[in-house]
């Protein structure tokens, strides 16, 4: 029995749909009925392998060189899918490869080979799309440019490998390239394992597809990482590159929950950095290669809750920081030392504990507003600011608003504890989110007007009188003001703190 | 009918000249000293307990030698070399 795959009509009866024949001659005299065509009988082609290799080498080359971009969408959501169904079983030996894996035509991919437009994309979505077969795999595909004809490949630790000039290779084989072979190659790691080090040549594009629990590269001799992709479906559990290695200017890493080590470089800047897993566990500047990162102006990282590691002396030019569920803060967002920041504005929706300063050793910067929404504790102080010089420039840090989470008295919060009169001195406005009752010391700013203190910290001060029960006398809170501020304020300014309850200190 | 209510402003200064107040404030799990030279009490406030001179002194010479101070801001650090080479990547 023939089945048909579809009637070729644009308005299709309800009837037809949910009481779909499947016989053919029933279905055409149904059709008939309607006043339908039928467009054509079709059998099933079970397997992708059952394909005439014709087909396949023109499939290839329709992706590689017409559709890629939609495909890559079309896939990255297909794998998606598909992938919610379970983890990927293991290829348990090489004879366990999909058979289409094996019909792909590697001539096909050494045209463009000595230029950068090369893109794997097109063998990486092929080898992906193995979804018919009962065995599944996992691999990493890593495209090269760089390297020398003679270089040879040994399998590092997964089970199989395949390249872009050859066939596949066991642990028992070793790739040598050829002379023709010298930049655009790209070698697939196939196997399971959790812990993947790539170790060989300089990966520019590193595709993952399964869930590793490690990936590291370890070759060191500045590759440049222009792409790591890991598509939904996929996940790394720690991603961490070798000490030198470039990375493209804007980097883009999704399904990796956490970051080992990435290195900026003072050559090859990173201008934008996107990261969507969790946490960064490493630093990311290294030991020797330290360099600055001028250029580097957007940092996105909408995961990540506790912000322990960060590039050092690189935020000079940052105009963009978005963390909107960053819990924790351990090391400075704003560290432009000597430079200058490039950050107008610090939001941080989320962030409770400030183990660091926002912003550390900020000369000259462009910084004029911080908005903490829930700021709860500081363990030293809010910002390190050493020198406000940049009132200069016309952007002077003049603003800071302070919010809080649970208003733990407990939790003080201090703006900062420099003792220079400069840094703060155009901090003019400083706003408590209504209902404030904990601790506060805003000494460092003398420049705060009489009309600011009684409009935005006194009155925005919770009646501390009473605790919860009514009844209960409170403890008195202190508001640390400092000398200066003090002295701009009446007796009955300062009687509005005091009469709710707080003590208003030097 | 308006209620009106009359406010103290309290205003705390220590009982001789060149001594001190002081808060017991937590920082870091650790009980630390704030020294002022007054403070204007809240409405339930206890007044806050005062030290001589010598006596803050010492307290803070004890202090500053648990708790150092922070080290001096860098100076801006040379652009090294791109081409560097680490072959180790833990």
């Amino acid at each position: 029995m023939k089945y048909i795959e579809k009637i070729k009509s644009e308005e299709v009866g309800a009837a037809l749909i949910e009481e779909r024949p499947t016989d053919y001659d029933t279905v055409q005299q149904a059709a008939s009925e309607l006043g339908l065509t039928v467009e054509a009988q079709h059998t099933y082609v079970t397997d992708i392998a059952e394909l005439p290799s014709c087909i396949m080498v023109f499939l290839h080359k329709v992706i590689n060189m017409l559709v890629n971009p939609c495909v890559s969408a079309m896939r990255d959501a297909y794998n998606h899918i598909r992938l919610q169904a379970g983890t990927i079983p293991a290829v348990e030996s090489i004879t366990d490869l999909p058979a289409s894996i094996r019909s792909i035509v590697f001539n096909d991919y050494q045209s463009n080979q000595d230029g950068y437009g090369y893109d794997p994309k097109a063998v990486y979505y092929t080898l992906c799309n193995e979804d018919t077969h009962t065995v599944g795999k996992s691999f990493i595909l890593c495209f090269y440019l760089q390297g020398n004809p003679g270089d040879t490949i040994a399998l590092a630790n997964a089970q199989a490998y395949l390249t872009s000039d050859g066939a596949y290779y066991t642990e028992d084989t070793t790739h040598t390239w050829g002379e023709s072979y010298k930049t655009s190659r790209w070698v697939a790691y196939i196997g399971a394992d959790s812990d993947f080090v790539i170790n060989t040549h300089k990966p520019t594009k590193i595709y993952v597809k399964g869930n590793y629990s490690k990936i590291r590269t370890t070759y060191n001799s500045i590759g440049n990482i222009e792409e790591l992709v890991v598509p939904d479906g996929s996940s790394v559990g720690l991603f961490s590159s070798a000490a030198g290695e470039r990375w493209s200017q804007e980097v883009t890493l999704r399904n990796i929950r956490t970051i080992g080590r990435l290195f900026g470089n003072g050559t090859y800047q990173i201008t934008s950095f996107y990261f969507d897993g969790e946490d960064i566990v490493a630093s990311l500047t290294g030991t020797n290669n330290n360099s600055t990162l001028l250029g580097f102006t957007s940092c996105i990282m909408p995961n990540i809750t506790n912000l322990r590691y960060f590039w050092d002396n690189t935020r000079a030019s940052l105009k963009q920081w978005w963390t909107p569920k960053l819990k924790t803060l351990n090391t400075p967002i704003d560290h432009s030392n000597s430079s200058g920041t490039g950050l107008n504005k610090i939001e941080l929706p989320e962030t409770t504990d400030f183990n660091s300063p926002v912003g550390s050793y900020i000369y000259d910067g462009q910084l004029h507003e911080v908005v903490l929404h829930k700021a709860e504790k500081t363990t030293t102080q809010l910002i390190g600011i050493s020198n406000n010089a940049n009132y200069a420039t016309g952007a002077p840090f003049t603003y800071i608003y302070l919010g809080y989470d649970t208003n733990d008295r407990t939790k003080a919060v201090i703006l900062s504890t420099t003792t220079l009169t400069t840094a703060f001195a155009n901090l003019t406005k400083i706003e408590l989110k209504d209902g404030w009752r904990k601790p506060l010391n805003v000494k460092a700013a003398s420049g705060l007007t009489a009309e600011n203190i009684v409009d935005y910290i006194f009155d925005r001060l919770a009646d501390n009188r009473y605790e919860a029960d009514g009844e209960t006398q409170a403890q008195a809170i202190t508001i640390t003001l400092g000398q200066s501020n003090i002295d701009k304020l009446t007796a009955e300014q300062l009687a509005i703190a005091t009469a709710k309850n707080y003590t208003v200190a030097p | 009918m308006i209620q009106e209510e009359t406010v103290t402003l309290r205003k705390q200064t220590p009982e001789a000249p060149n001594e001190w107040l002081y808060e017991v404030v937590e920082e870091n799990g650790e009980e630390k000293r704030e020294f002022k030279p007054f403070v204007y009490l809240g409405k339930n406030a206890e007044p806050w307990p005062e030290c001589t001179e010598q006596e803050r002194q010492d307290w803070q010479a004890a202090w500053n030698e648990t708790h150092p101070e922070p080290e001096p801001e860098p100076e801006p650090e040379p652009e090294p070399s791109p081409e560097v080479i680490n072959p180790n990547n833990e």
